[in-house]
């Protein structure tokens, strides 16, 4: 089967021959399939989605490897032939959606920008759809909201929002940067229900960056566990979250708190599994020449 | 039985709503705890649960009087701190100490960690503050060289350690810890909740622990309290409380929290 997103050897710095962000990473996504990126603060995951989705800060940039998307390489595209591409198949949904959104302009306006702007819809044809999608991740009244400014709704609303934006243009793929961290648990699973809800409607990829080992068991059947930017273990959830973990994965695991364990001591990541990584990182780092 | 080091009684209180205020004359005042009733008994941890806006961290700035309740009583050691002045709180306020969020913020930047942690006890002059500073960070584990370093030079479990010396530095009888952990990563968080395990054993700490996060309630907390809109839905003992949650609310947030399992059914659960 191949991939709908296919990344090879992966390497992004900071500057030439500065400090690498991302060490080789490689994985791929299916058509319809979720995969999870996982690692704690600074591992790298916001930045894979930033890297496909062509927007990197200034001064980081990708040194080599292939990012295959549809068969084609988002790396070696034109600069306009990649945003053209990339806003119209792929997508992201935001952690904050405070400041995603412009505090200065009406919601509807912000949803329909996408389908205007990059698809060349008609604007009565690009609300009726913005009215549709906001129906669908269960709004109850789509035209207040479309006319309402960000600050008057609630966070769960506007995150909805969002992720309305997202599916707007039928994407192929979805990144989702830690959708849900700001939202209390309850609206965190309804609004991860929806995202389900919609991915399995409109056979959506749908990347999912998180911290939480909680988040990623429910909702991926595949990972990637990343720490200083290299991929540390992947593959099925029912592995990773079963018999066969890569130790630092365990260890994150381990780390979490479960309300119906209270008496398994909480471990943090051992030394010992940290001091193991960092001399992997270091040995890839000997090896890695900036071409 | 011992009294009860904090004895809250219909505790209530009430803040003009700015949002709803007319062009002239006084805003409408809105209530935001309605009466809660609860004790926080001496060595004990009590876990103050809730979603945003329920009125948590309102209620834990009551506890220890940063804010003045508008009705009710509020009981610090048998003495009536409901509505006592700045005067009459003095005695109690080095008795009453906060660990704060994001330590970043609520530590300055421009002094150093030994400094951090002896302001509150220069403020009381208390004698040999840095001798005792030493041994404060020594049991939060940051001891020798850290009391030299500066915030920024710290990682955020560290940083929160500071919180924690300064709050423990004046030896208070009552400590709010409000929502410490929750922007710590998965295993810098590990250690602050062991941490805090162990100093509530040895020191024979009182506590209040305020959090979302019902897992990090259930390892740490004595009793529990889960508030809603300002008012108390359920509360008990944690361990019963969470083997048979008698009010559906308190049901639903366990149910929502997503545990290390892969299990496709959890999302499409009612």
């Amino acid at each position: 089967m191949s991939a709908l997103l296919r990344i090879e050897g992966l390497n992004v710095s900071v500057g030439r021959g500065g400090p690498r962000l991302l060490r080789d990473v490689s994985l791929s996504v299916a058509a319809g399939e979720t995969h999870g990126l996982v690692g704690e603060s600074g591992a790298g995951k916001s930045m894979i989605g930033k890297a496909i989705a062509g927007v990197l800060p200034r001064g980081i940039a990708v040194r080599s490897g292939r990012i295959l998307f549809d068969g084609q390489d988002l790396t070696a595209l034109p600069r306009r032939a990649r945003r053209r591409l990339v806003g119209e198949r792929i997508a992201i949904i935001p952690q904050d959606p405070l400041t995603a959104l412009n505090p200065c302009r009406r919601i509807g306006g912000q949803i329909t920008d996408r389908l205007v702007h990059i698809l060349g819809w008609d604007a009565g044809r690009a609300r009726a759809r913005a009215a549709e999608l906001l129906d669908e991740v269960a709004i109850r009244e789509p035209g207040r909201v479309m006319q309402a400014y960000p600050h008057e709704v609630s966070g769960g609303m506007r995150q909805r929002v969002l992720i309305a934006a997202a599916f707007a243009a039928e994407p192929a793929l979805i990144i989702a940067d830690e959708p849900t961290t700001a939202l209390d648990v309850t609206v965190q699973r309804q609004v991860l229900r929806l995202i389900g809800e919609l991915q399995a409607r409109h056979g959506t990829a749908l990347l999912f960056v998180t911290h939480d080992m909680g988040v990623v068991a429910k909702l991926c059947r595949s990972l990637s566990v990343l720490y200083a930017g290299k991929v540390v273990d992947q593959g099925p959830a029912a592995r990773i979250f079963g018999p066969d973990p890569h130790p630092y994965a365990r260890a994150l695991i381990a780390a979490t708190p479960r309300y119906d364990r209270p008496e398994e001591s909480l471990m943090p990541v051992p030394e010992a599994v940290i001091a193991a990584l960092d001399a992997e990182v270091a040995a890839a780092d000997r090896d890695w020449t900036d071409g | 039985m011992a009294e009860p080091l904090i004895e809250a009684r219909d505790l209530r209180l009430a803040l003009p709503d700015l949002n709803a205020r007319p062009l002239f004359g006084a805003a409408p005042r809105v209530e935001i705890l309605k009466g809660l009733s609860f004790d926080v008994a001496r060595g004990r941890v009590l876990g103050i649960v809730g979603e945003s806006g329920s009125g948590k961290s309102t209620l834990g700035r009551c506890l220890v009087r940063l804010l003045e309740p508008t009705g009710g009583t509020l009981r610090f050691d048998g003495d009536d701190i409901t509505h006592a002045d700045t005067r009459a709180l003095k005695r109690h306020r080095r008795d009453l100490q906060m660990i704060f969020q994001d330590p970043m913020s609520s530590l300055n930047p421009r002094h150093s960690v030994l400094r951090l942690v002896e302001a509150p006890m220069r403020l009381y002059g208390v004698a040999n503050a840095e001798d005792r500073a030493r041994e404060v960070l020594e049991r939060v584990q940051l001891g020798g060289a850290f009391a030299r370093r500066y915030p920024h030079q710290l990682s955020g479990g560290q940083r929160q350690r500071v919180g924690i010396a300064r709050a423990l530095a004046l030896s208070p009888r009552f400590i709010l810890a409000d929502e410490i952990v929750s922007g710590l990563d998965v295993s810098t968080q590990a250690q602050i909740i062991r941490l805090l395990e162990r100093l509530v054993d040895e020191m024979d700490l009182t506590l209040a622990f305020i959090s979302h996060d019902l897992s990090v309630i259930r390892r740490l907390c004595h009793e529990v309290i889960v508030l809603r809109a300002g008012e108390i839905v359920e509360a008990g003992p944690t361990a019963e409380v969470f083997a048979a949650p008698k009010h559906p609310y308190t049901a639903e947030l366990k149910a929502a929290i997503p545990l290390p399992d892969p299990d496709a059914g959890w999302l499409s659960q009612p």
